[in-house]
């Protein structure tokens, strides 16, 4: 495995995926965020959608303790709303206004990689603005034989 | 079962007043909730908890709890329509 920090934007659905799946690429990847392999940015908005998104699939706790586990990653330092708010008019014309924040969040914590499973969002201008792989294409990168997974998930 | 430990704390001045705020603000629900963040906190501060490690298992255990398996193509669903609301 090459050993180099990177510096990840990690989409809601890696989370999900991550956790709720025990053979996937999105699992790996958190797991490499554990062992230091990889730092993940972590904003506002994501750990509200983070919340919002468990508790909506799995129940009010399931909720609670996602929001704390992104929220773990963070050491303490989250991009704010505020700072998203200042930022965001820069990346307006790449990406569909709900994924905005999650972008502009990105550039602000200036990434090597936004990792999504969203196939729109791959496709969007964001492209143009920050380089986006699937869990399954980062996973592979760092040289970890990947799980062949529908959705590269 | 977590064992359960229950303590009653007097709070004046600037600890009650940011533990209001912690709720005023949305970032807790409840000041039970907000104070227990913080002990773990503490915890990992001085090297006696791995949040990360902490919070993962809470979250495995609320999600076999559950009961549910969402396809992926709820998942993605839920998270299009919680970001456009």
């Amino acid at each position: 495995m090459k050993r180099v920090a990177f510096r990840l934007y990690l989409d809601t659905n890696v989370y999900v995926f991550g956790r709720a799946l025990g053979k996937s690429n999105s699992k790996i990847i958190l797991d490499l965020v554990k062992t230091g392999v990889v730092t993940v940015v972590v904003s506002d908005v994501l750990v509200s959608e983070v919340r919002e998104v468990f508790a909506r699939l799995y129940g009010r706790d399931a909720g609670k303790y996602a929001r704390f586990y992104v929220e773990s990653f963070s050491r303490g330092q989250k991009i704010s709303a505020l700072e998203i708010a200042g930022e965001r008019r820069k990346y307006a014309s790449f990406v569909k206004k709900e994924d905005l924040d999650h972008l502009t969040a990105a550039k602000i914590g200036e990434v090597n990689y936004f990792i999504t499973t969203d196939s729109d969002f791959r496709e969007s201008g964001a492209k143009s603005v920050v380089k986006i792989l699937t869990p399954k294409e980062f996973v592979e990168l760092v040289g970890i034989e990947p799980y062949d997974t529908p959705h590269d998930e | 079962m977590a064992r359960t430990e229950t303590v009653i704390v007097k709070l004046k001045g600037m600890a009650a007043d940011v533990l209001n705020r912690l709720i005023e603000t949305g970032f807790y629900t409840n000041k039970s909730e907000a104070l227990r963040a913080g002990v773990i906190r503490l915890g990992q501060e001085y090297g006696l908890v791995d949040l990360t490690e902490y919070y993962e298992k809470r979250l495995d255990e609320a999600l076999r709890k559950s009961g549910k398996k969402p396809t992926y193509e709820e998942v993605m669903e839920t998270i299009g329509r919680t970001r456009k609301d």
